[in-house]
Parts: structure tokens; sequence; C-alpha cells
């Protein structure tokens, strides 16, 4: 069946467009990328509107299943519940990262479109690639222009938080490569004599590995999501790349480019290696207890406000990465839910805090004070996206981190409890954040007064207001009505033939039947238009 | 008619080979350095040949030609590079071009 | 009669209030003060008359419960969480004070916030209090009120930080939401515990459903004991969830942010810090009266922490000497009186003491506010004095309120502290009694006693006496400039005048509730009560808790007696001797003074630990041991490779050569190769 191929369309629009950037003039680049950046939101916005929420497999699926024969690479694509929004997610981020770019960025303008789209690529092919040699690629490809972006538009420290960056993930991906080698190669053994090597994931998910080749697979591609989600004490890179990356590029890194690490621990370790998940449950959710509890006591001390945002995030998808491990309904749904979230959220944060430094040349809190005077629009804005951050019920935030947390606390109540623990200090410390730039007296020396005198610390514009809008906008339309996505989500995470659904009538037993929320991949089947399925036991 | 035996042509392409080798090892200018290095090449061009005939296959003649062209490719990036070099450089004495030490 | 259940009018006036006055200003519209008035306080007006239509329909019908519905929020596998209101006896009440006293604050303040140019911010967040409020009170499940009990956290946070360029009101506003916050962890494992044991967060039930309070949506049937009598599980609930109660009605030990949140405005005080944000705790122990009628256990912590917090509260505000934070002690006292109350089973004895205290307290409040405002911002009583003369309208009504306060025969506060108090004697005379029940008896007692004392210290050293302060200088609450004060030659008080008709109103009006809000809660027609008995829990009769015959009238004397001699003690120390404001050296009056020295505690064992531990962290984790680590790593391969640089010499033709000698070795191997 040939169909419009509108992932492939998705994924190579920004690529094109950054290609072609290179030849235009000068002038016409920043309008250029936007607009195709904007032209690639609107068909993620056409792809979830057709997005089919009762079927249960991948859908869009384009696949040239011989395209390096003979090394099992093919190539493949395809979206499912799990996966359209952080396509959304994506493209959403990426042009408001470009919008951002309009005024901050003055060097090299084209170069640095061109990688920004090439970054965008790179992060929208992870997400729909269903081939492990093409999802390798793809991952690879984000690597390289975040690297060149860090050390070529950054702040003092760039070239040391670039070359810090890309030696820690491309540590880490490293040993993925040869856990995706191992795995194919495990799959032609475990094959017998017409075992055959691939790297397509429907067939690797068939294989019968034992409990101790899913450990060491699980470990090695857990190296390089690790790094790149920024689990303590894996996330050194980090509050040096966020910091010294321009603020479009940290939008980038810390909006879009964590959750591919975050999708890769839900697709291919807990997809793939259910055995070592189970066995490795433990490590993984004690690990993000850590993140969270750490990052959040970090926070409360920085003084460099971009930093204290970065570990902000290091404490967050701390939780994302608890509820994935929940390994049930509410914690799978909620963490996904909470990626998204946690994108729209530090992406407003890091936005606004790039405006400050815009304005006033500096980041530290202490060279602020009573800007809510001065800067009254900027003040709302900060606020909703601090409380947002905080998890203030009725924002984007408190409904994943609530659904999340659910799931965790209904799968071990020491985690549950622990994690839930992250809303006491976040409000501390983003209440802080807040009341050391807006209120208080207002400095009477230093930057902000020197740039006050120099006309240059304004309230914000409306173009600056139109690219934070789109971001407020969703933050309070998840915020109300949150069941939109997790219900587009419900097929994709569970369900399906030969698993019973269970309608949940009021558990008034003293047990909380927390086995049947156990998320267990049933055996996948092996269909010809059928790619990739997760089928997950439905939670009750 | 050619000999029975192909050790006279092989021994004439080992010679070709030696002089193509000291000659890239002991000369300076990178011209010459390229001629030597086509010395080479043509050296074991007339290998294959050989081996071609007397094995009676037709290999040897599909290298010979596949070598013509990757020598010539050769020879064109490699005179470019020699004259960008010089351009910036005013010199193209190899022994100069170090800064790659590491 | 139909139910007429406008309950998501009364909800939506509010928010939109809030955003209009919001957006108007923002937008760079022209809009005046009076402009800004009418609207929020029309919001709350319309949204009153509606809560009183719903209100009084619901008391002429069968009806007992209300349940509308709006939209599903989330669906996650089993998880289903619907946005709905509730209108039912309890929450009916509760609307009524909110948005009666809401909008009796809300006049008063156009008066007392007229020169403020942060006016329209003022009402703007006014208005949104009103709206989380509202949804706190008629949500129908416990993630809205989660939701709306987190959003009047906000509104509070908002309003304390009102002036927001002091630091000691943004530091207030932060320390108030922090410790919020705290009990908003309390109450997430509570609801988390709550779904694992029913599957639902709904307090009632739909479609053959049982929710977790009610069984049905009509809420007249109680659910089934879904836990056996002091289940762990029920305790854990009901322990979680009065943590979240404990941290919203700032009792011991989260009661630190209350005495700093009178930084905000004081309209904002009387509203929100007396009458109805802080009772939140109360009402959602009402709420989930049928949960806590199945933990005992829990039961008595609430007595316990209730009457500890009474006393101890009670006990501070008597050595105090900021006419706020006087009254912000008495609140959080009367509002452990509340928790005892609800502690020993007799819900509606708090909710009846809550709303008489809603009256009598913002009265004070507002009294605290004419006298600050007639002094230009000051609120040290050691500065006032004498201003009887002064200021007529407010002492007489700041005597209405305090002879309320202090439980004096007839007015309201006599009637709902009665209730508790003859409760708790009740209980302890009846047969097989817990002693228990006698200490807090004494307790309480102790506590009305004195309660009369530093309510009538406050009226004694602030309006009678003679005036000890300096001329004061008019400027609005929020800018005290001392410098500014200077003493004059003659009166220093000539230019102070009583407040202006549109806070004298508002105060009248509470007066008057202050006396007669009693008359639907006594004894002989508990009126009240009756009507909340079916959202109470009907596991406990009402008649048990009335001490039968001459007890009833020991109840009566004894608690009169407490609150006379507390004003007697007043009166001697402040009146009939002259009085002494001066530190004293008295170890009990300096733990007084100190609070107990608890703020400081908290900074020491956590705050200082904690920032301690992060910078640290900071310096030694993310400085020595990763980024150090790092380094290290790449200094051992920059050394290690210092070797193999000698090979990378640059020429070209010692490259050739490495080449070729390799080549030749490759050969020769397979030469020599057998």
């Amino acid at each position: 069946m040939i169909h419009f191929p509108l992932l492939s369309v998705i994924i190579f629009l920004p690529l094109v467009a950054g290609a072609l950037v290179l030849v235009l003039p000068r002038g016409w680049a920043k309008p250029w990328a936007l607009f195709w950046a904007i032209i690639d939101v609107v068909l993620a916005i056409i792809l979830t509107a057709s997005f089919d929420v009762n079927a249960n497999r991948l859908q869009f699926v384009e696949s040239i299943p011989n395209w390096i024969p003979g090394f099992g690479v093919g190539y493949s694509v395809g979206v499912d519940g799990i996966s359209i929004f952080l396509v959304g997610l994506t493209t959403l981020i990426s042009a408001v990262a470009i919008g951002a770019s309009l005024w901050s960025i003055n060097t090299r303008v084209k170069e640095y479109l061109a990688l920004m789209l090439l970054l965008e690529a790179g992060v929208l092919g992870v997400f729909l690639a269903t081939n492990l040699f093409l999802f390798y690629v793809f991952w690879e490809v984000m690597l390289i222009p975040a690297y060149f972006l860090i050390g070529t538009w950054g702040g003092p420290r760039r070239v040391y938080a670039a070359i810090k960056f890309v030696l820690y993930t491309a540590a880490g991906s490293l040993l993925m490569l040869v856990g995706i080698i191992t795995l194919g190669v495990l799959h032609q053994f475990h094959g017998g004599p017409h075992g055959t090597f691939t790297l397509d994931l429907v067939q690797l998910a068939q294989t019968p590995l034992s409990n101790t080749e899913q450990i060491w697979l699980f470990l090695a591609f857990f190296a390089a999501f690790a790094v790149k989600v920024g689990l303590v004490p894996l996330h050194s890179w980090l509050p040096d790349a966020y910091t010294e990356a321009p603020t479009p590029v940290t939008i980038m890194l810390s909006g879009v480019m964590t959750k591919t690490a975050a999708y890769g621990f839900l697709r291919f370790c807990i997809g793939l290696f259910p055995g070592a998940t189970h066995t490795l449950v433990p490590l993984m959710e004690i690990l993000a207890v850590v993140s969270i509890l750490y990052g959040a006591v970090l926070a409360l001390v920085q003084s460099d406000f971009k930093r204290l945002i970065a570990y902000s995030s290091i404490s967050h998808l701390g939780v994302v990465m608890l509820g994935l491990f929940a390994l049930n309904t509410q914690g799978i749904e909620g963490g996904v839910l909470q990626m998204v979230n946690h994108g729209i959220t530090i992406t407003a944060l890091f936005l606004i805090a790039g405006y400050m430094e815009l304005r006033t040349g500096t980041r530290k809190i202490e060279d602020f004070g009573g800007q809510a005077l001065r800067w009254p629009a900027l003040a709302i804005v900060f606020l909703i996206a601090a409380l947002s951050s905080l998890g203030l019920p009725g924002l984007n935030s408190f409904a994943g981190e609530f659904v999340t947390l659910l799931g965790v606390f209904r799968a071990n109540v020491v985690y549950g409890v622990l994690g839930t623990l992250v809303v006491i200090p976040a409000a501390w410390y983003l209440l802080r954040f807040f009341q050391g730039i807006m209120q208080g007296p207002a400095p009477e020396r230093g930057p902000v007064v020197a740039a006050e005198r120099k006309g240059v610390a304004k309230d914000l514009d409306l173009n600056e207001l139109a690219v934070l809008l789109p971001l407020l906008v969703l933050i309070f339309v998840i915020g109300l009505a949150p069941g939109q996505f997790t219900s587009a989500m419900d097929r994709s995470v569970h369900a399906l033939p030969g698993v019973q659904q269970t309608q949940a009538p009021p558990a008034l037993a003293h047990e909380p039947s927390r086995d049947n929320s156990r998320i267990r991949p049933a055996p996948l089947q092996q269909q010809v238009n059928q790619p990739y399925v997760l089928v997950f036991n439905r939670g009750v | 008619m050619p000999p029975d035996q192909p050790t006279g042509y092989l021994i004439v392409s080992a010679v070709l080979f030696t002089i193509g080798v000291m000659g890239v090892l002991t000369r300076r200018n990178p011209l010459i350095q390229f001629m030597s290095i086509e010395l080479m090449l043509n050296a074991v061009n007339l290998s294959f040949i050989t081996f071609a005939h007397y094995l009676d296959s037709v290999d040897g003649w599909i290298f010979t030609f596949l070598v013509l062209t990757v020598a010539a490719a050769e020879v064109v990036v490699g005179l470019a590079i020699i004259v960008s070099i010089f351009r910036s450089r005013h010199n193209i004495d190899v022994d100069e071009l170090n800064s790659m030490k590491g | 009669m139909q139910v007429f259940d406008l309950t998501w009018l009364v909800l939506l006036l509010p928010l939109l209030g809030f955003l209009i006055v919001g957006s108007l200003r923002l937008s760079g519209w022209y809009t005046n003060n009076e402009m800004i008035t009418w609207i929020g306080c029309g919001a709350i007006a319309l949204a009153f008359i509606f809560a009183l239509i719903s209100y009084l329909t619901l008391v002429n019908s069968a009806t007992q419960a209300s349940d509308s519905v709006f939209w599903r929020w989330v669906q996650s596998g089993s998880l289903h969480i619907t946005f709905g209101l509730r209108l039912d006896a309890l929450s009916g009440v509760m609307l009524l004070v909110v948005t009666g006293v809401g909008l009796l604050i809300h006049i008063y303040s156009a008066g007392y916030m007229h020169d403020d140019p942060g006016y329209w911010r003022y009402y703007s967040f006014l208005n949104f209090f009103i709206f989380a409020m509202v949804l706190l009170v008629s949500a129908d499940n416990f993630l809205f009120l989660l939701v709306g009990w987190a959003l009047v956290g906000l509104a509070s946070y908002l309003l304390i930080g009102f002036w927001y360029q002091r630091p000691s009101a943004a530091n207030a506003a932060k320390k108030a939401f922090v410790v919020n916050v705290i009990g908003d962890f309390g109450l997430m494992l509570a609801i988390f515990l709550l779904f694992i044991k029913f599957g639902t967060l709904a307090y009632g039930g739909s479609s053959g459903v049982s929710g977790i309070l009610f069984t049905d949506a009509g809420g007249t049937a109680a659910a089934p004991a879904a836990f056996a009598l002091n289940d762990p599980m029920i305790i854990a609930i009901t322990l979680l969830i009065f943590v979240g109660c404990v941290a919203k009605s700032a009792q011991l030990p989260l009661h630190v942010w209350l005495p700093d949140a009178m930084e905000g405005p004081t309209p904002v005080s009387a509203l929100i810090h007396a009458a109805t944000m802080v009772t939140a705790g109360v009402y959602l122990v009402a709420r989930t009266s049928n949960l806590f009628n199945q933990a005992p256990a829990s039961l008595w912590v609430v007595a316990g922490i209730g009457g500890a917090t009474a006393l101890f509260a009670a006990t501070i505000g008597l050595v105090q000497n900021d006419i706020k934070r006087i009254l912000a002690y008495s609140t959080i006292s009367q509002l452990g009186y509340m928790f005892l109350a609800e502690g020993v089973g007799n819900y509606a004895a708090g909710i009846f003491h809550l709303t008489t205290h809603a009256y009598f307290k913002a009265l004070l409040f507002m009294c605290a506010g004419a006298v600050i405002h007639a002094l230009g911002g000051e609120q040290d009583i050691r500065k006032m004095g004498g201003l009887r003369q002064k200021l007529p309208w407010t002492y007489w009504l700041f005597l209405v309120g305090g002879l309320a306060i202090a439980g004096i025969v007839p007015l309201s506060g006599f009637w709902s502290k009665d209730g508790i108090l003859s409760t708790l004697l009740a209980l302890g005379i009846a047969p097989g009694g817990n002693l228990w029940y006698l200490v807090l008896y004494g307790v309480g007692l102790l506590t009305a006693l004195l309660t009369g004392f530093y309510i009538f210290r406050l009226i004694f050293v602030v309006f009678h006496g003679a005036y000890r302060g300096g001329e004061p200088v008019p400027q609005p609450e929020g800018q005290v400039d001392t410098r500014a004060r200077q003493r004059r030659r003659g009166d220093p008080l000539a230019r102070v005048h009583e407040a202006p008709w549109i806070m004298l109103v508002p105060m009248l009006i509470l007066a008057f509730l202050s006396v007669v809000g009693g008359a639907y809660g006594t004894p002989w027609a508990d009126v009240l009560g009756q009507f909340l008995a079916p959202v109470l829990g009907s596991s406990f009769s009402l008649e048990q808790f009335i001490p039968q015959g001459g007890w009833l009238w020991v109840s009566f004397g004894v608690g009169v007696a407490a609150g006379l001699l507390g004003i007697l003690g007043a009166w001697w120390m402040y009146v009939r001797r002259v009085p002494s404001l001066k530190p004293m050296k008295n170890p009990l009056y300096q733990l007084f003074l100190h609070k107990y020295w608890v703020d400081e505690l908290y900074d020491w064992v956590l705050v200082k630990p904690i920032v301690g531990t992060g910078r640290l962290a900071n310096r030694v984790v993310e400085g020595s041991l990763l980024d150090g680590g790092g380094r290290g790593l790449a200094w051992l391969v920059g050394k290690t490779s210092v070797g193999f640089r000698a090979v990378q010499s640059g020429y070209v033709r010692n490259y050739a050569l490495i080449f070729l000698v390799g080549a030749v070795l490759i050969l020769l191997y397979y030469i020599a190769r057998p």
C-alpha cells in the first residue's frame, strides 16, 4: 500500500530545510527556519489528529525491510500512542527554540539554524524509528549538532561543557551500540540453524533471551539512556551543558533530548528485556529516588539560575523514571505525560531565564530583586511557569505527577512516599528563585541597575510573549484535561488480545491488587504488517 | 611470444616497486613523491597483468583498470591539495607540514 | 421542593472576576479603582446570592445532596477522576460562610486598600481566593479537593506577599507556601491510599459503585464501613489527611507560618487567615468524618493536637505586642478548639464554632485594621492607648468581638464554645467515661480563661489609658517608614479619624452576627446540628453530647466564669494598675514571648542541615568528586598517551616508513609461517 509518507516527511523536513538554509541569503535564514519548523508542528498536529486512539499497534508505518540487506538493517518508522505526543512535543519545542533564537543569536546564523534543524530531525528520528540500526543512527545524529551548538555559541566555558557532554554521552551510546549488535547476534544464535541477524524490533522482541543475557543487554542500553536522562550519578555533564549552552540550545537539550532517553528506557529496556527489568527495578527506582532528592537539594543552593533549573530538571526527570519503572498503567502513562509536561515547563522556565539573562547579562539570583515592579508581565509568566514546575494542582505538572506517583505508590509504597516528597523542596527552591528575582527590595548597584540605566531592561515584548504563549496555553490545557492524553496512550500501554480487560470494581479487598497492575510484556505475534507492538497486561 | 615463466616480469615489477618506495621515503618534494607512488601503482599493475596472463583469468585486467582509475583520481586530489598548500604557505616541503604532530 | 443547585455559578463568578480585573489592567485599558471595586465586589455579591439560593432550596427540600459532574479529568487504567461539584449541608454552610464573609471583606477592602497602587492586583487575588475556596468546599472528590486545597494556598501566598518588595512579606509568603506544601504532601499520600483501598476518589457513589463517603450520589447513606474499626490502613489514611489539616489550619507543629502570614494586608488576614482558609482543615475532618469514626486512634490524635494547640497558642498570645499577631495566635488557638470538638466526635460543634469564629474573628481583624489604618500603619500595641475617644465605633465593635470570643453569654462565641466544652464534660462524666476527656475539658477551660485575658489585654492596652505613640503619618499599611514618624507638639492624635462608612458597615454586620449568630446552635434548638447530621456521620447521636439536666448549667456557668476571670485578670493588670509593657525576666514570659523557640528549632533542625547538605554536596560531590573525577580521568588518559604521541611525528615520510615496515613484517609472517 502506498500512502503519503507522513512520518518520513516529518523527520526529514527539518533536515532538508536545514541543508537549504545554508545557501540562503543571511537575512532570510531565520524566517525560513522558523517557517519550516512551524510547518513541522502543523504536520505533527495533522498526525495527531488522524491518529487512531483505538488501535493498539504502530500506525503510519513506513517500511523498507531490506535497506541494507545482510545486516538486518531496514528503514522502518512508525508511531504509537506513546511516541505521538513526544513527536508533537519535539516539533513544538523546536519551533519555540528557533523562535527564541530570532533575537538572541546573531553570529553565524545560518550554520546555527542548520544545526538546530538537524538536531530536531535527529530527535524526531529517535522517537519514530522502529529499527535499532536506524534508531542508533538518529541517536548519534542528535549528538553532533548538540556538540557544535554548545561549543560554538555557548558561554565562556562552552568548550569544556561541550567536550564533557560529548564524552559522557558518547561513552554511553557506544556501550549501547555493543548492546545492539550483541542483541542481533543473540537473535541469530537463538534462532538455531535458520537464525538470521536482524535489528528489527518486532523480531528482536521475540528473541528468547536468558535472564543473564537480558541483564547485560539492559545494562548496555542503560548506559546510554541513564547518561542522557541525567540520572545521578551520571549527571555531571548536565548542569554544565545546560548552563553554558545558549538558551535555545538549552531548551532543545532539556526539553526534548532528555525525553529521548526516558523514551528509550520505556521502549527498549522495558520493552525488550522484561525479565531484566523485573530484576533491576530496585536499582532503577533507587537511582530515580536519589536523583529526585539529590537534584532538589542541589537546586536549593544554586545562585546561578540556569544551574538551578538544570538541577530541578534532574529532580523532575527522576519522577518520570520512577513512574516508568513502576511498571503499571498509571506509572507509565503518568510518566509519559510527565515527559511532555516537563518538556513544556522546563522550556518556559529556560526561556524566561534566557530573557532575563539577555536583558541584564547576569544569571546570579543575588543580582536581582523586586523586578515585578518593572517587569509585571514577565513576573506573571514566570510565576505561572514556576508554579507549573512545582506541581501546583490545576496546572500540567500536577496532572502528570499525580498519576505517576499514584502508580509508583501502588507498586511500592516506599518509593511512592519518597517520590512524592519531591513537592516540598520543589516549592522551596522555585519560590526562592521567584522571590530572589521578582520580590524583595530592588538592588542598588550591579548589572541589573546598569542594564536599567542603559534602558535595555524592559518588560516582555510581544514577540517574546508570542514565543511563550503556546507553552502557557498547554500548561493550562493539560492541567485541566489531562485525560485526553492518558486515554490516547491507553491502547499502546496496555491491553490486548488474550489479556482480559478487567473493568475495575471498587477494590474493597484488604490487599491492593498489585499483581494485576504489573505490566508483563505478553508474547508478541508475528504479523506481516504489524511491525512492533508493546503488549502489556492491562492494569486494574 | 612471452616466455613460459613470469619470473622476469615479476622481477621488473619488484624493482619498480622498490624504486617507488625509496622515492617516497627519501624525497621531500611531494611532486616527486607522487611520481614515486605512481611508480609503485604501476609496478603492481604489471604484476596483475602478468598473473592474469599466466593464470588465464580476467580478474587481473579488471583490477588494473580499477587501479588506473583510482590513481588518476588520486593525482587530481593530491595535486589540488599540493597547489592549495603552496598557495597558503609558499612551500611544499613535506617535512614542514607537521601541524598534525601529536 | 427542587434543589436549585447553582454551585457552578458560585464557582465561576469569582473566577471571572479574577480574570476580568486582572486582564483589564494588564491589557493596559484604563480602569479606575471604582470599576475594579464594582467588578470585584459584584462578582462575590452575585456568588453569595447564588449560594444563598442553593442553600435555601437545599434546606427546604427532601434531597440531601446534589451532585453535578462536568467533565472527565483523567482516565488511566482504573483511575477515573471527574470534575464535579457537590452541594450538601456541609458544603452549603461553608459556601455561605466563604462568600458571605468574603463579600463583607471585599467591601471593607474598598476603604482599606483605597490608596494602594496595587489595588487591582489585590482585588483580582481576592477574587481568585474565593474561587479556590469555593472549589475546595464544593468539590465532589478528593482530587479536586486537593486542587482547591493547593489553590487557596497559592492565593494565600500571593496575598501574604502582596507588598512583595518588603523582604519580610516575601519570606512569610514563601514560608506559608512551603509549610502548606508539607500538608499537601500528606494529603496526596492519603489520596493514594484511598484510591488503593476504594478504587475511586469520589465522595459519593454513582451507578452502583460506592463512593468513599456515601454509597450514592445523593449522599443519604454513609458508605458501608469498608474498614474494620481500627484497621491500620484507615488509621494511616486519616492521620495523613490530618497532616494536611494540621498544615492548612496552622496546628502544632506546623503552625509557624500563620503568625508570619500577618505580613499581608489586614483584610486578607481577616478573610484568609482567620475566617475561611485556615478553617479548611476543620472542614476536611468533618467531611471525612465517616472515615475518622472508624479510626478512634486518629480521633485521639486530632483531639490531642487540637487541645495542645489551643492552649499553646493562647499562652503565646498572652504576651505578644503586635496587634495582628495576637489575633493570629488567637486564631490558631480557636482552630485548636474546633479540632478538639471534632476529635471527640462532635463534628457539628466544630463546624458551629467555625461559623461563629468566622464572624467574630473577622470582626476583630477588621477592627484591628481600622486601628492600623487610623494610626498610619502602626501595629505595635505598646505605641497605642486611649483610642476609645478617637475611634468610638471601632472600640465598641472590638468590644463585641472580644466578648464573643471570650465566650460571654449570650453572644455567639458562648454557644459554640459551650457546645465543645459541654461535649467534653459529658463524655468525661458519662458512666465509664475516659479520664482523658476531663483532662481535655480542663485544657478547654484554661484556654477559655486565657482567651478572655489576651483579648481584653489587647482591648485595654489599645483603647484605654493614655496614648503612648507619636503622631501617625498617614501611610498605607505596606510602607511603614518609621523615620518619618516624629513627635509634634500638641495632640498627636489630632488628625486621627474613625474609619469611613464603607469599612464600618461590614464591621457592623459582622458584629450583629457575632451577637446573634449562636442562635442556630443552642442546646435546645440545634438547627445547624440537625441540618448537618446526614453528612457528619450518624454513628454518633448528637444527644449523647449534651449533659443532662444540671450538668448543662454547670457547663454554662464554668465556661462563662472562665471567660470572666480572664477578663478580670486583664482588667486588673492593665486598667486597675498602670499597665507594664516592659519585657519581664520571668522565664515563662520569655518562653511565650519567643513562641517556645519553635521557629529557631526548625531553622536549626531542618532548614540549616538541608541547605548545608546542599552546599556541601555542591562543593564536594559536584565539584571534587564528579567534576574532579572526570578531570582526573582525562588527566590519566593524557599522561598515558604521552608515549604514543611520539609516534605521531608529523612527518609524512615517517608514517610511510612505519607503513612499509608493517607491510614487510606481515609479509614475512606469511612467508615464515610453516
